[in-house]
């Protein structure tokens, strides 16, 4: 048997264990103050999201383009039977347009928001949130979550939310004068 | 003159036409002498006996006369026998006139004569024979005065002109006989002269052609001995040089042998190795034959293994394949989870155990990802080192093909090599062999060189020798030319 085998064999064996172990451990749950994020990356930089802000994750979702004002628009997508437009977060921030294979729904807003890579899922203490008096770039980025020696800025969904429809509302009005 | 004729010709030719003048000169004296001859023989034997005759024709008269009255006085017969005696000498003497005399007029003048004779004869037969008869002395005398003495006037008048004409004659013949005398000894003169001159000229052309001639001989000779004594000097030269080369080569060939020799051996070692290389190339053309089929075989073998490893490939390419089927799965479980976690966050305290489960499902999609990442990493190194292998391998193959064919080439060679060494040892021996002969041959060589640096030493000799004999010849040549060339010489 060679290393690469008695690796993979064991490899195996820990997550057979490990998922088992799920199943057979008492349900413990988590009390402390404890803030999940999901971490994604836009043009290379990792950012994080509140889980709390958003209302799902999807990839490869077909995207149907439509003219818009805004330029970060991507498109109308469906969700769960729903139509959201999807808007490009990377443009949003200020970033180049991204691939959009990822999309976040956010909660309550209505929109989807269309980007790179979604890296992973992490929790911090409340305690490793560091506020960020950001500046005009960084306007949707009010704090900082440290998590494995990283800082990641986290993104402000709602005040995202609350800038598209602003800048929505701003054409619609301009359209309608 | 030819200037090529030789020394003694010319003299000999300068001789001939010398003598051949002397022998002209000698035909015309001699014709000059024998016209004098003749001339004078004619005087002596011709003019002078006529005149003589003649003359004694008048004293036969004369005694006839004398007779023929001495008989009429004593009418003796003594006297006219005198008488008889003188007509028949004078008849004798006319007749020898007359059959010597060629010319007419001299003929006419004997015939005068004896017409004369005979008139006075017939008179005197008339008056001797009154006196046989006894005449009377007067009638004799009257006769004798009167018939005989006027037919004696004729008799001597002929003969004295007959005398006049051969004494004339005579002077005339002395005259011319000295006039060929003369001009004898004019041309005799005269021939000596020019002999004399023509002998003068051919020993002066002879005298400047000889010495035109051997006075450049003898300079060609003084040149050609002043020649041979330098080619003598540079013949001692060379020969000393040669001499010197003798020696060198004389030790150059010892050391030949000597190499020829070491050549010998060692081509007898080199065809002792030869068949040692013999045997040895048909021990490795068997080894060839057996490595190129162990060669086959890894041949066969690494085609199996290439087919083993495309076999491979395409496994982990599957396994790939499905390795995207569980990173897809553990996404979408991740996304799932996610998801979960999103609404059981929404249920509020009912949902947090929900949110544990499906923490703990996101948390297995996490490692799931992660493993399949580390699978997918080792299958990408499999696939890698697969790819490598049948590179390896197909390289290997290549490699093999082509060590297949050299080792085929090499076991053609290692068959050349036999052939080739097999020759190699025959030429070897007979290296060996014609090292040998050459080695002889050099022995003899070497002899032969003894031989020529003797004969050089000898040539030395000789060269000196040469020069002496140029130097002798130099001295002669210039002893030879002072002789034909005093001033020359001088």
């Amino acid at each position: 048997m060679t290393g690469t085998e008695s690796f993979l064999s064991g490899r195996a064996a820990e997550l057979r264990r490990a998922f088992d172990q799920s199943f057979a451990e008492a349900i413990q749950v988590n009390t402390s103050e404890t803030i999940d994020f999901i971490s994604i990356r836009l043009a290379g930089d990792l950012h994080a999201i509140r889980m709390t802000e958003i209302a799902g994750l999807f990839a490869d979702v077909k995207i149907t383009p439509c003219p818009s004002p805004v330029a970060e628009l991507r498109g109308i997508a469906g969700f769960r039977g729903t139509l959201t437009p999807v808007y490009d977060l990377a443009a949003l921030l200020g970033y180049p347009m991204s691939s959009g294979r990822w999309i976040v729904l956010t909660k309550g807003g209505g929109l989807a928001l269309a980007l790179d890579e979604f890296h992973g899922h992490f929790r911090v203490e409340r305690a490793a949130l560091a506020s960020q008096q950001g500046s005009s770039a960084t306007q949707h980025v009010r704090e900082i979550a440290r998590q494995a020696d990283q800082a990641l800025p986290v993104i402000d969904i709602p005040s995202v939310v609350a800038a598209i429809k602003a800048r929505a509302a701003a054409a619609s009005s301009h359209k309608e004068h | 003159m030819d200037r090529h004729w030789t020394f003694g010709r010319k003299i000999v030719a300068g001789f001939m036409l010398v003598l051949a003048f002397t022998v002209v000169i000698g035909i015309v004296a001699s014709i000059s002498l024998r016209d004098v001859v003749a001339s004078k023989d004619n005087v002596i034997n011709v003019n002078g006996p006529l005149l003589v005759t003649a003359e004694r024709l008048q004293t036969l008269h004369e005694e006839q006369g004398n007779a023929l009255r001495a008989y009429l006085l004593t009418s003796s017969s003594e006297n006219f026998a005198a008488i008889e005696r003188t007509r028949a000498d004078f008849s004798a003497d006319l007749d020898h006139l007359k059959s010597v005399v060629i010319a007419e007029e001299g003929r006419r003048m004997v015939e005068a004569i004896k017409q004369a004779e005979d008139e006075h004869r017939k008179v005197s037969d008339q008056v001797v024979a009154m006196r046989r008869a006894n005449a009377p002395a007067q009638a004799i005398a009257d006769a004798f005065t009167n018939q005989i003495v006027p037919k004696r006037e004729p008799i001597i008048k002929a003969i004295a002109a007959f005398v006049q004409r051969e004494t004339q004659r005579l002077n005339d013949a002395q005259a011319t006989s000295t006039d060929a005398a003369s001009r004898a000894i004019i041309l005799i003169g005269a021939s000596a002269i020019a002999a004399a001159l023509l002998a003068g000229l051919v020993a002066f052309f002879l005298t400047r052609s000889l010495n035109r001639q051997i006075g450049a001989a003898v300079r060609h000779v003084q040149s050609s001995s002043a020649e041979l004594h330098s080619a003598a000097n540079q013949q001692a030269t060379g020969v000393k040089e040669q001499v010197t080369s003798m020696s060198e080569i004389n030790t150059t060939i010892s050391e030949l042998l000597a190499t020829s020799r070491q050549i010998a051996e060692s081509a007898r070692r080199v065809a002792q190795i030869s068949e040692e290389t013999t045997s040895a190339a048909r021990s490795g053309d068997g080894t060839v034959e057996r490595a190129t089929e162990s060669i086959t075989g890894i041949r066969r073998q690494v085609d199996l293994v290439v087919g083993h490893m495309l076999e491979l490939g395409k496994k982990s390419q599957q396994i790939g394949s499905v390795l995207d089927i569980v990173t897809e799965l553990a996404e979408q479980t991740n996304i799932l989870s996610i998801n979960a976690t999103i609404e059981a966050a929404g249920a509020g305290d009912s949902g947090k155990r929900f949110a544990v489960v499906a923490d703990e499902i996101r948390k297995l999609a996490d490692r799931v990802a992660v493993s399949a990442k580390e699978i997918r990493t080792l299958i990408d190194d499999v696939r890698s080192s697969v790819n490598t292998t049948v590179m390896a391998t197909e390289t290997g193959s290549k490699a093999v093909e082509t060590g297949t064919r050299q080792f085929a080439d090499v076991a053609t060679v290692f068959k050349q090599i036999a052939k080739l060494v097999a020759t190699t040892t025959e030429a070897a021996r007979e290296i060996e062999l014609s090292t040998k002969q050459q080695a002889t041959a050099v022995e003899q060589v070497n002899i032969a060189i003894v031989n020529v640096a003797q004969a050089t030493k000898e040539t030395e000799a000789s060269a000196g020798q040469t020069i002496q004999t140029a130097s002798e010849l130099a001295t002669t040549s210039r002893d030879l030319l002072r002789l034909v060339q005093a001033k020359s010489a001088a």
